[in-house]
């Protein structure tokens, strides 16, 4: 289940926000609608995630 | 995934967030237009912004100015004299503005993402996740 994580550091006023639970570029949309609520980041790491690229598997049935 | 992005400037690009965060910290009727000129500041260095809180409207702060937002490329920011912040609003003024922003942010994604949202304090940390 995808999970978008906002930790604020009320102290600084500081937000450090996480994307969870896609596998390579999908979380792009989500990473955009952020930015557009909370400008544009100061930071941005990509986790291994990222680079994995999603496999999409065919099945056929045999006769 | 995928990412993690920080974000720390002191701007606060989304005018819709920044009055659901100013009425979270008690300004719920600021002025919106452009380039509106703020009372009580020094007339030979004249501001102007375009949302204004009225000094008149705050209660029980006796602010010295009006209290300024200024559109700029990054978003809005504040303009607010610095008497009025180190001795009536706060010098953590625009952090607290900052933190309910970001709440409201947070907010504003569940309800795009169609999710649900789960906040808890820990310390001096707000961990809000939406799960969708």
């Amino acid at each position: 289940m995808p999970e978008v994580e906002f930790k604020i550091d009320t102290e600084r006023g500081t937000c450090e926000t996480e994307i969870k639970g896609y596998q390579g570029a999908a979380c792009e949309k989500a990473a955009k609608q952020l930015k557009e609520v909370l400008g544009d980041p100061s930071a941005e790491t990509k986790k291994q995630e990222y680079f994995v690229t999603p496999i999409s598997r065919l099945t056929s049935k045999r006769k | 995934m995928s990412k993690y992005m920080t974000f720390d400037s002191q701007s606060f690009p989304n005018r819709e967030l920044l009055l659901e965060a100013l009425a979270e910290c008690g300004f719920a009727s600021p002025i919106l237009g452009s380039n509106l000129p703020l009372e009580g500041w020094d007339k030979r260095n004249p501001r102007t912004a375009d949302i204004v809180i009225r000094r008149r409207d705050v209660k029980g702060q006796s602010l010295l100015g009006d209290v300024g937002f200024l559109k700029t490329e990054k978003g809005y920011v504040a303009i607010i004299d610095d008497m009025d912040l180190t001795y009536r609003l706060g010098k953590d003024f625009v952090i607290r503005l900052q933190n309910s922003y970001y709440e409201a942010a947070a907010r504003k994604m569940a309800k795009k993402l169609g999710g649900t949202l789960i906040k808890e304090r820990i310390g001096k940390t707000i961990k809000i996740r939406i799960k969708y």
